[in-house]
């Protein structure tokens, strides 16, 4: 009996040991032991005492040296292990690995052996969008990379909430990268290297950032002069008017001529357009961002009951919440949608296929007409790329001698020469100089496949420096990113220029202006976002998909859950934070 | 020529550890590893239950986070998107227990009726297949059959003009919930009929040849042999799902994602990635896995109580 209450108590405790065991593999094991030190040692309270010795820091490297910059690096005597993450993205098949490639190789050779460094990349590939899971799983187990980086200013607000950042001293920095903390200085970037009160950014730049003319938006040109206009039109009411002459037409081959694709993250259904300018400074600082869509705004109200009309028009597919991004291409490869965006560069994939299977079509590129105000209240106002390149973080667990090393390959990086051969490539490989002495990409496919420059141009490795390659010269640069070798190309490069010149009117005009950074972790942000996304992408389809009838009180009731799910903490906090002015703002705002 | 000792034979009745390891020290082997599995990632990672009761910091780890009590499932409970999972997970774990529980034994129960081996066999085959194929395939086929205006089901059906217009299938939430749940039986049912099917060969035959001289047909052999034959089994596995009704499939729940179903398709383990990896809330997570596993446990032991009291055997 005895035995048996002993056998039917064990079998129970291992029943329930193996139920509890089956949801609990979050655990950090022994990370805590090792962890807890080496995050003690680097963060807070060491992480200025790393940076202020860091002048002195390097065992052996040029700490002796006096001469500032890349002539005097000095090799260390000790191999130091630089960790620097790279983005991963979709590419074709075939693409080289992000993290181990000609280029890497390259940048060890030219830079790693140089001065006794290891650069690995290939053991901190991020899929691009998976940028703060990554890093919260290294920081788990306490093993970040010798940097933390990122394109958005909230991330690494975020970082340095959560103690991944480390302090650096800028006059340390500065001896050793000198060419890098110039360009910083020359684009205004050094103002902004602060948050939370503590010395913890490096950004790289960003060329034209008053405009956004590299990403672009090809529309089948063909089918605006079939339906009898010159071209294309950008007042709404026009839009529409053309819309159904298409749909009358059938041109879009029974298909829906906007396509459509489903949304999620950040940065989507942007309101730019749909705000008044100027623009009211408080509502710019706490709605006007692009992090987390500002649902209960009017500029996004007014966006979403555009959609919603177009939607019920039948011109946006009823399916697009189901369907990828690839959908996009195919849709307008197989003829059956008006437009196609894309970041331009001198071959496009899309583009590729387009001509092939529609040899007879003509594409142009819709150009932002400067600032004016459309029949609807709406303009051409867009989200600027801002002055920001790449904004950069010492980890926490980086060393002094790990940390120099990195300011050493920034300070190599932007050497023109290195800058200019990780940005084109080898002459003959990767890029031909033109007549005029600028050099024009090899299309990717003809690249050896060995040294193709990434399909993303080398820009994951390079983009701690400059955002974008340019030349110095803007027709150059527009040239640089043209689509070469199409039946229409002289028409895209007047179309880029012509955008380009627009949006910097529009700029001039304070009709973009780059959104709010602010200087303090808006920890409200932080701890909604990711349940915001997800709820906007539900709430805006339930609002864009419903009947026009409905819109008011579908939009009213969407708010309303939006607000209680974290977007009122969130304008609560950012509200506090600009009235105590922990905010930064660019260049050329245009406020009431 | 052997002796006979004249005494009764001595029968050894039990074996100790030592000569049971020498006799199946091939079996223990094969053990090593399912066991060294289960220390690694399941007892291994029970220090870091500890999380769900700290202000946990991954730069700060164990030491360095502060503990905050029950703060961490106090804001669960308060938390509009936890409340909306749970419910969703348990009414969808209780409606696939409902749905898909009694498939696999009537399937099993069909398949021991067939008699022509070759069509048995490649008939179990052809529906042992799904449960092979991952939910990222059978969600990604799933939507391309049934989109509402070009899915292939919809465009035959209303090409067959048995429809006018397309059923969303999966696009439309109470549409969604029921395809959601005839997808997970028809991929689990298959396999699911494995263990009665094995429970059913163990059933005396004589109990059949009995039945067939008492004139029984094929329902009532069924009824009185087969089923009362693997009832064990099927309470056992019973207390076994019930304990699982906590639980949520990420990777099923992914795979028929869309926005216009989240109000049913936000389940715990979305919870869970989104709030715990996705946002980096490693506490959260912790605290959600912790209580599914409690609340879990409580009902398999209550669910074998119930088993024991209307007679059966029960798990434990």
């Amino acid at each position: 009996m005895k035995k048996n209450v002993v056998k039917k108590m064990f079998a129970t405790a291992l029943v329930g040991v193996m139920a509890m065991s089956a949801l609990t593999g979050c655990g950090g094991g022994d990370a805590d032991n090792s962890g807890s030190s080496a995050a003690g040692s680097s963060s807070a309270a060491g992480s200025s005492s790393a940076a202020d010795s860091s002048a002195a820091a390097s065992s052996d490297a040029s700490s002796e040296n006096t001469v500032a910059g890349i002539d005097g690096f000095v090799p260390f005597e000790n191999k130091v292990t630089l960790n620097i993450p790279v983005y991963q993205r979709p590419t074709p098949n075939g693409a080289a690995d992000a993290g181990d490639n000609y280029w890497t190789q390259w940048i060890q050779a030219n830079f790693g052996d140089k001065y006794n460094i290891e650069v690995n990349f290939k053991d901190w590939v991020i899929p691009r969008g998976q940028e703060n899971e990554m890093y919260a799983q290294w920081a788990s187990v306490q093993s970040l990379p010798t940097v933390c980086f990122e394109y958005d200013y909230p991330d690494l607000t975020l970082y340095q909430n959560e103690g991944y950042l480390q302090e650096y001293d800028i006059d340390w920095f500065k001896q050793i990268a000198p060419t890098y903390w110039a360009a910083m200085e020359e684009n205004g970037l050094d103002q902004f290297t602060k948050i939370n009160g503590e010395n913890v950014l490096l950004i790289g730049t960003r060329p034209y950032g008053q405009t956004n003319y590299q990403f672009v938006t090809f529309y089948r040109k063909d089918w605006v002069e079939a339906a009898g206009f010159d071209s294309y039109p950008t007042d709404p009411a026009d839009l529409l008017t053309l819309y159904a002459k298409i749909d009358e037409l059938g041109l879009a081959n029974g298909g829906h001529l906007l396509g459509g694709t489903k949304i999620e993250g950040n940065g989507v259904d942007q309101n730019y357009a749909y705000r008044t300018y100027p623009q009211d400074k408080e509502l710019w600082a706490t709605t006007g961002d692009y992090d987390v869509p500002a649902l209960p705004t009017e500029a996004q109200k007014k966006f979403l009951q555009w959609q919603n009309k177009l939607y019920n028009l039948g011109y946006i597919d009823p399916e697009y919440n189901t369907k990828t991004a690839d959908y996009a291409i195919s849709d307008f490869v197989s003829g059956k949608s008006f437009t196609y965006s894309c970041y331009s560069t001198n071959t496009i994939q899309a583009l590729d296929q387009f001509y092939e299977a529609n040899p007879d079509a003509h594409l142009g590129i819709v150009v932002n007409p400067g600032p004016i105000t459309y029949s609807d209240g709406s303009c051409p106002a867009f989200r600027p790329n801002g002055i920001f390149g790449q904004y950069i973080g010492f980890s926490a667990t980086a060393t002094e001698d790990e940390m120099k090393a990195f300011a050493m390959y920034l300070e190599w990086m932007s050497q023109p020469d290195v800058l200019f051969t990780l940005q084109w490539g080898e002459e003959g490989v990767n890029f031909n100089y033109d007549e005029n002495g600028s050099p024009v990409s090899i299309p990717v496919a003809d690249q050896p496949a060995d040294k193709v420059t990434g399909h993303n141009s080398n820009v994951d490795m390079w983009c701690l420096v400059a955002a974008t390659a340019s030349l110095g010269d803007v027709d150059k640069d527009i040239q640089a990113i043209t689509p070469l070798g199409y039946p229409d190309s002289d028409q895209f490069f007047k179309d880029i220029k012509a955008n380009y010149e627009g949006q910097l009117a529009c700029y001039d005009a304070g009709m973009a202006s780059p959104d709010c950074s602010f200087t303090v972790s808006i920890a409200a942000n932080d701890e909604n976002k990711d349940t915001l996304y997800t709820m906007y992408a539900t709430l805006r389809d339930k609002i864009v998909m419903g009947s026009e009838a409905d819109f008011e009180k579908n939009y009213e009731d969407a708010c309303k859950e939006y607000l209680d799910a974290g977007y009122q903490a969130i304008m609560d906090e950012k509200k506090a934070a600009f009235e105590a002015g922990n905010y930064v703002e660019q260049a050329a705002q245009f406020f009431k | 020529m052997a002796k006979s000792s004249g005494t009764k034979p001595q029968v050894k009745t039990k074996t100790s550890w030592k000569s049971a390891l020498k006799r199946d020290w091939q079996l223990y082997l094969l053990l090593l590893l399912p066991v060294a599995l289960v220390i690694v990632f399941n007892y291994a990672a029970y220090p870091g239950l500890r999380m769900a009761f700290m202000d946990y910091k991954p730069m700060k780890g164990f030491e360095g986070s502060d503990w905050v009590g029950f703060r961490v499932f106090q804001k669960i409970f308060k938390d509009h998107d936890f409340t909306r999972a749970l419910r969703n997970s348990i009414i969808f774990n209780l409606l696939d227990l409902l749905v898909g529980f009694p498939m696999p034994i009537i399937l099993a129960l069909m398949l021991n009726e067939l008699r022509f081996m070759k069509f048995k066999k490649v008939t179990q085959t052809i529906l042992y297949l799904p449960h092979f194929l991952s939910w990222a395939i059978i969600g990604a086929v799933a939507y391309n059959m049934f989109r509402p205006a070009t899915g292939l089901v919809n465009t035959l059906l209303v090409n067959a003009g048995i429809i006018e217009q397309g059923i969303p299938f999966l696009n439309e939430k109470w549409h969604w919930a029921v395809t959601y749940l005839l997808i997970g039986v028809w991929q689990g049912m298959g396999w699911g009929t494995i263990l009665y099917l094995a429970a059913i060969t163990s059933i005396n035959g004589e109990l059949y040849e009995a039945c067939i001289i008492d004139g029984a047909n094929k329902w009532q052999k069924m009824w009185h042999v087969t089923l009362p034959g693997i009832r064990s089994t099927i309470v056992t596995l019973l207390i076994m799902n019930l304990g699982r009704v906590m639980g949520s499939n990420l990777e099923r729940l992914t795979a028929f994602d869309n926005t216009q179903v989240r109000d049913f398709q936000y389940q715990l383990a979305i919870y869970i990635y989104q709030k715990g990896m996705g946002a980096g809330k490693y506490a959260e997570g912790t605290a959600v896995g912790l209580f599914q596993s409690l609340v879990g446990v409580v009902l398999v032991l209550l669910s074998d109580k119930i088993a024991k009291a209307l007679g059966e055997e029960g798990l434990l």
